[in-house]
């Protein structure tokens, strides 16, 4: 088949003769053109009849989303309202989503060390990098495989509580006779450190406990289903943490107890301050009236599942986590404090086995991260 | 299928964006009513894959509702929407394609990238005689949008899918009124040895 012309004039013309948009004058030329060259005629044929054929495609329909969305957009106005303004003149820095991410610097913008001095480097570190795997797959509740690559984390200050052994591991006697089981101090005065985020965590500190294993990110969503396998395809698209096939151990269910789940408003809604009685202590009892954590294993009219994540520890992929579980469900989440760590560790992927040959902007750990995702029972609403 | 007359939909669009801006949330859902059945098709005609097309619509209105208080009312809110539309799609395609060139397993039936898996246009009335033909044509036509460039593919989703103006392409597309013409071309060149080729093959479903 002859290619078409490559002069701008005759593309712009048998563009224009395609989409039928020549005047007369100007058609007339190009059918002259055309009948001299039967090949590109039969060429410029095809693409009209392309163009016809996407045109009559036609649109295509899907489940109606003004549902979804439209909570989010009630609970912007409301907030707008709240602070004596109108929806769309929401400040940027009060949306709960931020489509702004710390992201790791490009590959090709970075500045590089010379390649003999990465060869070195990367020899280096997978040595390292066997042994450190080696000795984690060994560890029994270390919960992830860390390269000695920097975790991000501004607060120097360590974790205090003694970790407990391994016997102790979601023993839910053990979190009954705990005081220190609640989750995270919910204070909603304290501006989260990390844009975008609605937990109310530091997200130092919330990094920290991923370390560790005691990480939890609660969601409360009315489509449970939609939103697991939302999420499941969504590993393709983030790098920085996927949804494990694993399915949780039956134990993790007891360590991550259900809540109640109550109207919009209430202290217990996630987007309008913490879910479970405020508490001015850290790490006491989470409810000042109905006592320790062990309270809230038998809620009424509510479901939950987890799903388990496994996560790079920086900023940047507990942002990406938080934002897509904020943009599926149109709702705060939560970041919890587990008492005990969950000593599930995330599979390994290629991406952990060869950290070492990717950017050292990527050198962190992986943790395992329950997500629980709460919805009300049928009926109970 | 195209979009409306400028002046009409340009009209109630602004009404809409004042109403919005007023606060008035039930207007969000006239917008997002309007909008969503354009959105996502451009996002299926881009991705092939229904689920995913419906996820990217979904993100691209959580931006919408994000921004509308930077959304400039001079310009034309069409035109801001798909954009923001086209700019999610390719962020998830480029995505998608960084993904697979990282990937040490090297996937090769994404279920949202493989051409042999791009969704198919759904089922049309038949006419008497050339329904079936005009159907066959429409698979393989949107069979062979999958193979070309992202680049190209979304210039003619823009053109010929959504029906957009040059300036309106070059504004969605952040490119010069000249490149949107060159480009244009060059898609449609490209299509049609895609098509060409699964002609060639016998590769029509």
């Amino acid at each position: 088949m002859t290619q078409p012309q490559h002069n701008p004039n005759h593309e712009d013309l048998i563009l224009r003769w395609v989409e039928g948009t020549l005047s007369v004058s100007e058609a007339a030329v190009v059918d002259q053109v055309l009948a001299s060259d039967p090949a590109l005629r039969v060429r410029a044929l095809a693409m009209r009849q392309d163009r016809l054929t996407l045109i009559n495609l036609g649109d295509s329909h899907s489940a109606d989303l003004s549902v979804a969305l439209q909570e989010m957009i009630e609970r912007e106005a409301l907030l707008a309202m709240e602070q004596g303004s109108a929806a769309g003149s929401i400040p940027r820095g009060d949306l709960h989503v931020s489509v702004r991410r710390r992201r790791r610097p490009a590959v090709a913008g970075s500045i590089r060390p010379a390649r003999w001095a990465r060869a070195a480097l990367a020899a280096g570190f997978a040595v390292a990098g066997v042994g450190l795997v080696w000795a984690a797959m060994q560890a029994p509740w270390s919960s992830v495989v860390t390269p000695p690559g920097p975790i991000v984390s501004t607060d120097p200050s360590p974790i205090d509580e003694p970790r407990p052994s391994p016997d102790a591991l979601l023993d839910a006697r053990t979190l009954a006779s705990m005081t220190d089981s609640a989750p995270a101090p919910v204070d909603p005065e304290a501006a989260p450190s990390t844009p975008g985020l609605a937990a109310r965590m530091p997200i130092d500190r919330a990094l920290r406990l991923a370390g560790e294993g005691r990480l939890c990110i609660r969601v409360v969503t009315d489509q449970p289903d939609r939103l697991a396998s939302g999420l499941s395809r969504r590993v393709s698209r983030a790098r920085d943490w996927r949804v494990d096939a694993t399915p949780p151990p039956q134990a993790l269910a007891n360590l991550v107890a259900p809540r109640e789940i109550v109207g919009p408003g209430s202290p217990a809604d996630p987007n309008r301050g913490p879910i479970l009685a405020d508490s001015n202590e850290p790490n006491s009892t989470f409810d000042p009236v109905f006592g320790p954590r062990i309270e809230a294993f038998a809620p009424v009219g509510v479901q939950q599942r987890i799903l388990l994540v496994a996560s790079r520890i920086d900023c940047a992929a507990l942002e990406s986590l938080t934002e897509q579980l904020i943009v599926r469900t149109g709702r705060g989440v939560v970041f919890e404090e587990l008492p005990v760590p969950t000593g599930v560790r995330p599979a390994l992927s290629p991406e952990e086995v060869f950290w070492w040959s990717s950017s050292p902007e990527t050198w962190t750990g992986w943790a395992s991260i329950p997500i629980v995702l709460d919805w009300p029972a049928v009926g109970s609403r | 299928m195209h979009d409306a007359s400028p002046t009409d939909s340009d009209l109630t669009d602004q009404r809409l964006i004042a109403r919005i801006r007023q606060g008035d949330a039930a207007a969000w859902t006239e917008l997002i009513q309007a909008y969503q059945p354009r959105l996502y098709t451009l996002c299926l005609r881009m991705v092939g894959n229904h689920q995913t097309a419906q996820d990217l619509t979904h993100d691209a209105f959580v931006k919408v509702i994000q921004s509308i208080s930077t959304f400039d009312a001079r310009a034309r809110l069409s035109t801001w929407i798909i954009r923001i539309t086209m700019n999610t799609v390719l962020t998830y395609l480029r995505a998608q394609k960084l993904r697979r060139h990282a990937s040490l397993d090297a996937p090769k039936h994404s279920p949202n990238t493989d051409a042999s898996r791009f969704s198919e246009p759904p089922a049309r009335e038949p006419g008497a005689s050339s329904g079936v033909e005009r159907e066959e044509r429409a698979r393989v036509v949107t069979r062979a949008l999958s193979l070309v460039s992202e680049e190209h593919r979304a210039i003619l989703v823009l053109r010929d899918v959504r029906g957009l103006e040059y300036d309106q392409i070059a504004a969605v597309l952040d490119v010069p009124p000249g490149t949107v013409k060159s480009r244009l071309f060059r898609a449609r060149s490209a299509l049609r040895e895609a098509i060409e080729n699964l002609e060639g093959n016998g590769a029509e479903p």
